[in-house]
């Protein structure tokens, strides 16, 4: 009798103790995937902020450089120009009237490309966006692109038009800058709009234009580059940084949308 | 019936031995299964010896289990530095296992071969317990391995793990039985480690069979 029931505890116990140990395998999964996850988590946070910062880094440098031009342009440059136009106008009426007037035209070509690359200087420095803002700077970019007569452009502010952080407002510029330069480049376009739209949550900016377009889905497939979406992939980094959503829609024939919606914490923004 | 279940589990004991002897062969050798499972086939050949000279040659078990116990021993304090990443509980074990080793030659040196109600094993299992739960420690702590479920160290050391904690009371339990004068009943109940030791060699199995995944 006492070794029956000795049997039955054995077997009892060999069956709790198979059981005791498909908990331990199944809780050890189960603890080591969660621990996983959030280490998984750390991990990207760790590496996002990594690449975050060699990007500011890089923007930083590019500004530094993007300035030093500025400055040689206006100061060197500018200088040069003005001084072959000073000697140009000096020349008088000691020449003939053919010779008078290829000078008149010498000097118009000068002042012209003085013009030029004084709209280049300050479209490279960063003076305007620091002192009048980001609105104001888009605009100045606009009339800049009016000037040339290729483009029907036009620039609305959608929503009370709040300062941002400067240096948002420097990356939200060139992002700006480098999508003109795409649509200057291969877009075919006729017409752009570029809209600013604020809301209380929100700042986004969209360009769009009406030229040939591509097909958008093959862009930025699995994060990675299509073929020549290099200006694109600095457009979604500089978005990153901003911790913004960029978008891009586009098929061919129907134009091109970008558009990068950044959301606002008040607490980091300017009054 | 009692000595009916006890002779059951050493059939099977014998069975799954040359079992895990045949699989650790077949596999261990595979080149995607990492540098520490290589020496599973010793420990194999090491338990199927021991074995049979248990069955067929029953005078020799007390030497036997002596040298197949310090084999065991160093087997797995070998494999459990393999796999843990702390130097003090290495050197620890380490130290251990010598004065585990040295005990033993100084009852093999006196020709003291009696067996004294299983202390040396119950000094086994708390050696290699110690590694086992530094090594769930360290995993979950850093999680780094890919995919736990294919990673052959966990499968190895849960079943090192779940047969030497089970041992300890297995050994109690039935030496109290003996000590009742029930040796039928102690016989059937040791039996439970013969069974808690078939499902470890399931789970060392289970380890020789994952196709490991690299660590991110």
């Amino acid at each position: 009798m006492q070794e029956k029931r000795a049997i039955l505890i054995i077997f009892v116990v060999i069956i709790i103790l198979i059981a005791i140990l498909i908990s331990f395998i199944a809780g050890i999964l189960f603890l080591y995937q969660k621990k996983q996850h959030a280490f998984l988590n750390q991990l990207e946070d760790v590496k996002n902020k990594y690449e975050k910062e060699i990007l500011k880094s890089e923007l930083e440098v590019q500004e530094q450089t993007l300035k030093n031009i500025s400055r040689e342009i206006h100061d060197n440059i500018g200088q040069f120009i003005s001084l072959a136009k000073l000697h140009l106008n000096t020349i008088g009426s000691d020449i003939g009237a053919k010779s008078a007037e290829k000078v008149e035209y010498a000097v118009d070509l000068l002042s012209k490309a003085m013009d030029d690359l004084r709209d280049l200087s300050k479209s490279l420095s960063l003076e305007l966006i620091r002192g009048a803002g980001l609105a104001k700077t888009i605009e100045s970019q606009v009339n800049l692109l009016k000037k040339t007569e290729k483009y029907d452009i036009d620039f609305e502010i959608r929503g009370n038009y709040n300062y941002l952080a400067e240096q948002k407002e420097i990356i939200l510029f060139r992002i700006l800058q480098e999508a003109i330069s795409n649509i200057i480049r291969h877009a075919q376009a006729s017409r752009i709009l570029i809209v600013l739209e604020c809301t209380q949550d929100a700042t986004s900016m969209s360009i769009r234009d009406n030229g040939k377009g591509f097909i958008a889905e093959n862009f930025l497939a699995n994060g990675k580059t299509y073929r020549h979406g290099g200006g694109l992939t600095n457009m979604k980094y500089r978005a990153n940084l901003l911790d913004a959503d960029f978008s891009v829609e586009s098929k061919p024939g129907e134009g091109t949308l970008i558009r990068i919606t950044m959301p606002l914490n008040p607490e980091n923004e300017p009054n | 019936m009692a000595s009916l279940i006890a002779s059951i589990s050493n059939i099977l004991q014998d069975i799954f031995s040359v079992v895990l002897l045949l699989f650790s062969l077949f596999y261990c050798f595979r080149k995607y299964n990492p540098v520490y499972m290589r020496s599973l086939p010793i420990y194999s050949i090491g338990n199927v010896l021991a074995n049979f000279f248990n069955r067929f040659y029953p005078d020799t078990r007390p030497v036997v289990n002596i040298i197949f116990t310090a084999f065991e021993l160093v087997y797995f304090v070998y494999f459990l530095t393999r796999v843990i990443k702390s130097g003090t509980v290495k050197k620890l074990v380490w130290v251990l296992t010598g004065l585990f080793l040295s005990n033993d030659i100084y009852h093999v040196a006196k020709k003291d071969f009696k067996e004294n109600l299983g202390l040396p094993e119950v000094y086994e299992c708390i050696i290699l317990i110690i590694p086992c739960m530094v090594y769930f420690r360290e995993i979950l702590l850093k999680p780094k391995i890919a995919e736990l479920r294919k990673e052959p160290s966990f499968w190895m050391v849960t079943g090192i793990l779940f047969y030497f904690f089970l041992l300890i009371p297995t050994l109690f339990i039935s030496s109290y039985f003996q000590y009742k004068k029930m040796d039928d009943v102690a016989e059937a109940f040791y039996s439970v480690n013969n069974y808690s030791q078939l499902i470890s060699y399931i789970l060392f199995i289970k380890a020789m069979r994952c196709r490991r995944k690299e660590p991110f």
